[in-house]
């Protein structure tokens, strides 16, 4: 246990060795720097496993039989065992008259973390070893990354807020570098920014919060502000407000609805960096908060009504949008936004163990698609290469099941388990925020949940059909054939529009939006034969093992995690983290029936719009016009914000400057100083060059300087000098 | 026995008097004279309480000798930047020799 | 009246004369011999006051090496006979000297200087050499020895200062040097 500070001890020592002597090596510097970087990263993932071991002896956990535990105690002693261990009074720094001590603690809830942000961690840093290479900032990708595990793990370890804070802007700071990693295409600097412009939005409420709530205790040790909270110490409206600012911070974070902007196009950094992102790191930080100042929340019911509500809306909408999106990392980034509201949901509606677990579940699933699509892009990336088409559109993949199917299982495994289908790990997590729901009383979350659940299966089998099934429709992008640009194969038959996507039917009409699958062998044979753009022919084809291995060994707790927590049957996940008593929920039929049901029709209707064409997309799409044009632009968001930009804070701003030329600077700054250069230029004849008027000041000062020093003094001397 | 009031009210006759010199004067050897009286002035005050407030420590008189030290430094270097300016200008006269002004 | 009080009497008024000799004299030689005697007189003023060696000192630096240095200035820079020697603005150098004189005046008659006198339980004593000597060479070395860098420094700057400007450094300017 008492290593457990080794964790985010090490990444951080990674980053500094990288920082100072690594980028010193010259061209050994990339391996020296990725080889600390993974080596501390898994040292991380070791004090991980030792502390796991070890906790298993020190702190009360798994009660029932089912645990998994190696040095068992008997269940009377493990009652009496504490819920964490805390490292206290870790002096930190002193400002005036505080002293500020950090806590660290050791519970079941940063344990878990540790295993997922070490585990995901250092397997994503492996495949990036294959995904980065050839990068000229090869070894700094590995610096931050080692900086933002740190900062991470500091984050999960920390149980005083303050600490927290910190690690909490340092997750901040290091995603903005690693988004905007690629920062000379200006898209993607702009995509740093706005992640980090947005996120700080919260974290402005998360600071007030904290200030209110240091004001009333004088503490940013969470368990001394919890008990002063339920000693009701603190005015209760008070505790609203803190918890409502709080959760601000994590509405940032996690890009909960309306602060979500910043997650799809966080897809701007390199997918691997996507991928640590969306699953162990930055958006669980947001999740991880709540769960770690849950007492803060549950102590207002209207701040856990409000949790529930944002968690709610923010399900709902992010998969309604994630339907139409063509690029394979914004259906994720939408996805991923969907499911930390769903954690969130869960979490208002005092589902903790529910919202933790599917933190848990979804950390691997996710990490696991994030990387199978970055493979997949990898994969397309020399294939589209100079064609103008990005490699992350899934309407220029298709058929790659054949030509990469470890990526292709690895992703349906995913998949499955993201859409909930029994027995994968998605299942399980569903299922009991679902069944939570439900014990709330709360219908609408409810009924959400098994709609977003539905939603959920549609867009990633959608995803999966059009990327890996159907005709290998990146060949015509090779061949540069037609202007088709929006096109996607349904089924074997047509290559059509999806939907009435004004700009590209406006531009080249029915007609040539329609092209007959039939001439891809023909464009395919003129490709091969005719030489034509041999840069571009390279097929897509398997990622390396540095890649691939990564992407099975996800796979597997992608598939089994959620088997740590089964209703009635093995509950080890339940019975070490829970909030209150330990609470078990039965395993209702009929919700699970419900859920898997909803996953089941989500896949089968992506089945008949995009595998058998049944149902034609472009026909869905043509019904409702209006709302696919509505998702497919995310309801508008960016452009609302854009709005008020442009009108109300370019507006103040201009308000503002005109105050600053006008008054700041002619007022304040040109005045004076044109008053002190006239003073000046008068003042200057008294300097006549003259020693002997010199000498008759000097007498002068003196006489004065006596006067006033015998104690003739005018009341204006004596208020101002003595 | 004299008292300490007195031997001060000469001190600043004379310091007064070397003031006017300097302030009078227009060459810049007189003006040097003059600053000699003054200096002159401040070393009769400070024998004066050497003799009358503390004659058993003689701190005040060794004052004197240095300040009698430092006057003799600066005016062979007074002087001597006096007979460079002569040089140069041909004249000693401090209201000709106002080079730094505006 | 005391022989010591009068003869302190005579002997400031009389140097006083001679100094205000010194700033209004028209005849620079003039001024510059009364000088000598206001300095001097101030010497005997030191004697009377029971600083002997003081009284040595300052007949011996002023009335010797000052005279002759002040003497040779005159010399050198060879003032006009009948130059006007004082500014036209003398009249209100006069009234900043005599307001300044007042405000000495009020400072020194207005403090009252009993406590700071030991009084006639302390009889003023003669200060032999040797314990001045003594105490110059021990309590006040460091101070001494300063004061001798600085008379060193100021006879460097001064021979700097007053070498001939046509002369470069290395003095190769023969008969530049006057």
């Amino acid at each position: 246990m008492d290593i457990a500070w080794l964790a985010p001890v090490l990444p951080a020592a990674a980053f500094f060795f990288n920082v100072l002597i690594a980028r010193q090596l010259g061209r050994f510097k990339h391996g020296v720097a990725a080889a600390a970087a993974i080596g501390s990263i898994v040292g991380a993932f070791a004090v991980f496993l030792v502390v796991f071991l070890d906790a298993q002896a020190h702190l009360g956990g798994p009660a029932h039989a089912g645990g998994i535990k190696l040095a068992a105690p008997s269940l009377q002693e493990e009652a009496e065992l504490p819920r964490r261990l805390l490292f206290d009074h870790i002096p930190w720094f002193s400002v005036g008259r505080w002293d500020f001590y950090t806590t660290l603690s050791v519970d079941w809830v940063s344990i878990m973390m540790l295993g997922v942000v070490g585990f995901l961690a250092s397997l994503i840093q492996i495949y990036s070893i294959g995904y980065m290479r050839g990068d000229n900032r090869f070894w700094w990708f590995f610096t931050v990354m080692s900086l933002f595990c740190a900062a991470m793990l500091g984050l999960v370890l920390a149980y005083d807020f303050l600490l927290m804070y910190m690690c909490w802007e340092l997750v901040g700071l290091c995603s903005f570098l690693l988004i905007g990693f690629w920062y000379q295409e200006r898209d993607n600097a702009e995509a740093a920014k706005k992640a980090f412009i947005t996120t700080r939005l919260g974290d402005v409420g998360f600071f007030i919060g904290l200030a209110i709530l240091f004001l009333q205790t004088n503490t940013f040790r969470m368990d001394e502000i919890f008990e002063a909270i339920d000693a009701g110490r603190i005015d209760p409206t008070l505790v609203t407000v803190a918890g409502i600012l709080v959760f601000m911070g994590a509405i940032g974070k996690s890009g909960q609805f309306p602060l979500h902007v910043w997650l799809p196009d966080a897809m701007a950094g390199p997918t691997p960096v996507s991928a640590l992102v969306h699953s162990a790191t930055m958006v669980a930080a947001g999740v991880y908060l709540i769960g770690r100042a849950y007492p803060l929340f549950v102590a207002s019911p209207v701040t856990m009504a409000v949790i529930a509500t944002i968690g709610t809306i923010t399900a709902i909408f992010a998969a309604t949008i994630a339907l139409t999106q063509r690029d394979i990392k914004k259906v994720l980034a939408y996805s991923t936004v969907s499911q930390l509201g769903y954690m969130v949901m869960a979490l208002g509606l005092g589902a903790y163990t529910a919202g933790l677990f599917h933190l848990f579940t979804h950390a691997f699933f996710k990490a696991l698609l994030f990387l199978g699509a970055g493979s997949v892009i990898h994969s397309m990336e020399p294939v589209l290469h100079g064609t103008g088409k990005s490699p992350n559109d899934v309407f220029w993949m298709g058929g790659l099941r054949r030509r990469m199917p470890i990526t292709f299982l690895t992703f349906v495994v995913g998949s499955l388990s993201l859409a909930g289908i029994f027995p994968l790990s998605g299942f399980w997590s569903k299922d009991e925020i679902l069944v939570g729901a439900l014990d709330a009383g709360a219908w609408v979350p409810f009924a959400v949940g098994l709609v977003t659940a539905f939603l959920t299966a549609f867009y990633m089998f959608r995803a999966i059909y059009l990327a890996f099934f159907g005709a290998e429709r990146w060949r015509l992008a090779v061949a540069g054939s037609g202007p088709v640009t929006v096109a996607h194969a349904a089924g074997g038959g047509v290559i059509a529009l999806e939907g009435p996507d004004r700009d590209t039917t406006a531009r080249h009409g029915a007609a040539t939006a329609t092209v007959d699958t039939q001439d891809v062998p023909a464009h395919l044979e003129a490709g091969d034969h005719g030489g034509q753009g041999a840069d571009h022919h390279a097929a897509p084809h398997e990622s390396p093992w540095v890649m691939t291995v990564p992407l099975l060994i996800i796979s597997v707790p992608a598939a089994i995690a959620g088997w740590l927590n089964i209703p009635g049957v093995f509950t080890a996940f339940g019975d070490a983290i829970y909030y209150g008593e330990v609470h078990h929920e039965g395993l209702n039929l009929a919700v699970a029936a419900a859920g898997l049901l909803a996953g089941v029709l989500g896949i089968a209707v992506a089945t008949i719009m995009y595998w058998k064409p049944l149902l034609s997309p472009v026909a869905v799409g043509a019904s409702f016009p209006r709302l696919y044009r509505l998702l497919y632009n995310k309801y508008y968001f960016d452009e609302m914000y854009q709005w008020v930009i442009d009108h109300v804070v370019l507006g103040i701003s201009g308000l503002a400057a005109v105050f600053d030329r006008k008054v700041i600077n002619e007022g304040v700054v040109d005045r004076p100083a044109m008053l002190t250069s006239r003073l000046g230029y008068w003042l200057r004849f008294l300097q006549t060059g003259r020693t002997y008027n010199y000498a008759f000041a000097f007498v002068v000062g003196i006489l004065v300087a006596g006067v006033v020093l015998a104690g003739f003094r005018p009341d204006f001397l004596q208020a101002s000098l003595w | 026995m004299v008292p300490l009031e007195h031997i001060l009210v000469f001190s600043a006759i004379m310091f007064a008097i070397g003031a006017y010199g300097v302030m009078a004067r227009r060459n810049a050897v007189l003006v040097f004279m003059a600053v000699e009286l003054m200096l002159n002035a401040v070393a009769i005050n400070l024998v004066a309480f050497a003799a009358r407030v503390d004659p058993q420590r003689f701190s005040g008189l060794v004052f004197t000798i240095f300040v009698i030290t430092v006057a003799a430094a600066e005016l062979g270097l007074g002087l001597a930047i006096v007979l460079r300016v002569y040089r140069m200008r041909t004249s000693v006269n401090v209201d000709e020799i106002d080079a730094l002004r505006w | 009246m005391e022989l010591g009080a009068v003869a302190f009497y005579a002997v400031a008024g009389a140097s006083l004369v001679a100094a205000l000799g010194v700033v209004i004299t028209r005849h620079v030689v003039y001024s510059a011999l009364l000088l000598i005697l206001s300095l001097s007189l101030t010497g005997l003023v030191y004697l009377l006051l029971l600083a002997d060696f003081l009284a040595l000192v300052q007949i011996l630096i002023y009335g010797g090496t000052v005279s002759v240095l002040l003497l040779f200035a005159l010399m050198l820079t060879r003032p006009e006979d009948g130059a006007v020697l004082n500014h036209r603005g003398w009249p209100l150098a006069a009234v900043g000297a005599l307001l300044l004189l007042g405000a000495l005046l009020f400072g020194v008659l207005t403090t009252d200087w009993t406590g700071a006198t030991p009084g006639p339980a302390a009889p003023p004593s003669r200060v032999s050499v040797e314990e001045l000597g003594e105490a110059l060479y021990s309590t006040w070395a460091v101070p001494f020895e300063v004061a001798s860098l600085v008379l060193l420094v100021a006879l460097l700057g001064a021979l700097q200062i007053a070498r001939s400007t046509d002369a470069p450094a290395g003095g190769r300017g023969e008969g530049a040097d006057r």
